[in-house]
């Protein structure tokens, strides 16, 4: 654990009567996400009654409950509890979610900006993206959108000054030093660089989004225009399953 | 089946809303007023998390297209049924061809909500992520996913079996007081300046009218905030009151985004947020500071309230077991309805996951 990152124990403030917000650090951090999701597993192996739901976000998570059921200093006891104990591999698998995509063009729109203002060759920002595992640190902004961390400090770019007002499903985005995926067609200024022919989120799903908090992406770059219509085409048909690691 | 001649302000099919899709960024949605909700169904013979109407401020017109038993509970918005006014908070028996409008609030709250036996679900109204409740700006859930329209016609359940209505609410909620909520402090209340808490509750504030199923907004005096609104995003909760960087707070509701990076000086406890959903814009609230201990006690107050109705003549006999709801049924597993208020003793089945079971319910005094 970085001591410098981390807090040495969980800070926890009540939310009103039936929510607890436990903060892990006090930044946005790959080491602190990871502990936020760690500490969620391990919540989730343990069989505490009248727990709701729990919401985890960059540094902090929020537990939802019943105090009907479980009071309020028994779940902080609880968490306490939990709070240095070892997650087993088996519990650590995490899953790498593998996001065909492709890019520039009229996919990615501002690839050759991006490519431009880091004076870096286009491919080799293609390749800068694509190789690296995002952490899913949340989901948020709209159902199903991930804020991923770990962007190469070599592609970080600034937010359009004015966003646009229509976004397509799909488009692969970059802002400072953020990644994502616009799961629905919304207004938006992160920076364009491609497109996913994968529907990330669909509410009609049984697993409505693709990724859950704590999964990793990893953008695989596709080939072709051809390609691109062929998975829409079985994605729209629900026919189209994503490759997970 | 029901007709929707008049959709009135805003009608939307919502139950308690969906649980466990807030980490996909999926807001909770639901009943805004989940105790009227709850105890809507309960007077119809449903179970209390049975997709019914919610209405804001001018009702819809509607026409029964088979005979049923109706309850309307909430907001006075006005009942009128066949050209009589009737009573909210009592099982009401319709005849088909019935013809059910509001004529307009009265004062007494904003949001009234409408359950039908057998409640609303069926073709064109699906269950999405564990819920029926309409989810406007996602465009899912409900009927098709929007609010309801002049025209639309909506498929209604069976209603209980045997179900002979005559249940009513007694001391009914009563919106149009001076309204008091309560809240808890924190979860950022040490981010804001000393006088602060001492603002938020000494003074009065107005709810505006751009106030919605997301949030209700305050004007009033300002929250300073000490080094500034922002927080990293982090989660929220019904009741959250958030202070942006104008320093005027905004009480988040159900349809609040899943995250939120703007701090959080207080929260209005679980009891009182049937007040919160009952707000018509322009009103006066005030607010006050109580413990844990307290709004458990009066979150408990509340349940029993709604759980003493389980248990009346001819209502579905429930029972809460480890505060899950259990249908109480005869010999051939079949659901019970209260017959002898005298029998203390039930089988009832239990389903987990690992599988359904009977087990015997002794009722204690």
């Amino acid at each position: 654990m970085n001591g410098t990152l981390l807090n040495e124990q969980p800070q926890f403030a009540a939310m009103g009567d039936s929510a607890l917000m436990v903060t892990v650090g006090d930044s946005i951090s790959y080491d602190i996400n990871k502990k936020v999701h760690d500490i969620i597993s391990l919540i989730k192996l343990e069989d505490w009654p009248g727990i709701k739901e729990i919401v985890p976000t960059y540094s902090s998570f929020v537990v939802h409950f019943n105090p009907i059921i479980f009071s309020m200093e028994g779940l902080v006891e609880c968490v306490q509890g939990i709070w240095n104990d070892d997650l087993n591999s088996e519990n650590t698998d995490s899953r790498i979610v593998l996001i065909p995509t492709l890019y520039g063009s009229e996919y990615g729109p501002d690839l050759e900006f991006v490519s431009e203002m880091t004076g870096l060759p286009i491919q080799e920002v293609i390749e800068i993206h694509s190789k690296v595992d995002y952490l899913v640190y949340a989901l948020g902004f709209s159902p199903g959108f991930p804020y991923l961390g770990g962007l190469d400090s070599k592609i970080h770019c600034p937010r359009l000054e004015t966003p646009r007002v229509s976004v397509p499903q799909g488009a692969v985005a970059i802002a400072d030093s953020q990644t994502g995926v616009y799961p629905v067609t919304s207004p938006g200024g992160w920076r364009l660089i491609g497109r996913t022919p994968v529907k990330m989120f669909d509410p009609s799903r049984a697993n409505p989004s693709l990724v859950t908090p704590g999964d990793y992406i990893r953008f695989v770059p596709i080939g072709s225009d051809e390609e691109f219509a062929e998975i829409l085409e079985k994605s729209a048909q629900g026919t189209f399953e994503v490759e997970v690691q | 089946m029901i007709e929707i001649a008049k959709a009135g302000t805003l009608t939307t099919i919502q139950d308690a809303g969906r649980t466990g899709y807030q980490e996909l960024g999926v807001p909770e949605s639901g009943a805004l007023d989940n105790f009227a909700f709850r105890c809507a169904n309960l007077l119809v013979g449903n179970a209390e998390n049975t997709p019914a109407l919610e209405s804001v401020l001018f009702g819809p017109e509607i026409k029964f297209l088979k005979d049923t038993f109706i309850a309307i509970t909430g907001a006075d918005l006005g009942p009128v049924l066949n050209g009589d006014k009737v009573n909210l908070w009592e099982t009401l028996e319709v005849s088909s061809d019935s013809i059910l409008t509001f004529s307009g609030p009265t004062g007494n709250g904003l949001r009234s909500y409408l359950a039908l036996a057998g409640g609303v679900a069926g073709a064109g109204t699906d269950l999405v992520m564990g819920s029926y409740s309409t989810y406007i700006a996602g465009e899912f859930g409900g009927h098709e996913g929007r609010a309801l329209r002049d025209g639309d016609v909506i498929n209604t359940g069976a209603g209980l079996e045997g179900f002979e209505g005559g249940l009513s609410l007694e001391n009914p909620p009563n919106y149009d007081e001076d309204v008091v909520i309560r809240i808890i402090e924190g979860p950022q209340h040490d981010r804001f300046s000393e006088t602060a808490m001492e603002t938020l509750t000494s003074s009065s504030y107005q709810v505006t009218p751009n106030s919605d199923r997301m949030g209700c907004r305050l004007d009033g005096p300002i929250l300073e905030h000490l080094t500034g609104p922002d927080v990293i995003s982090d989660g929220n909760a019904f009741g959250v009151i958030q202070v942006p960087g104008d320093g005027k707070p905004i009480i988040l509701l159900a349809d609040r985004g899943t995250t939120g990076g703007y701090t959080k000086i207080a929260t209005v406890i679980t009891a009182d947020r049937s007040k919160l959903a009952q707000l018509l814009p322009g009103s006066s609230i005030r607010f006050e500071i109580v413990g844990q201990t307290k709004a458990v006690e009066l979150l408990r107050e509340q349940e029993t309230l709604l759980a003493s109705f389980l248990n009346k003549e001819g209502s579905p006999l429930k029972f809460k077991v480890d505060g899950m709801l259990v249908d109480a049924v005869d010999d051939s597993g079949l659901p019970l309805s209260v017959q002898n208020p005298e029998t203390k003793t039930y089988a009832a089945k239990v389903s987990h996951e690992a599988g359904e079971h009977q087990v015997e319910v002794e009722i204690s005094e």
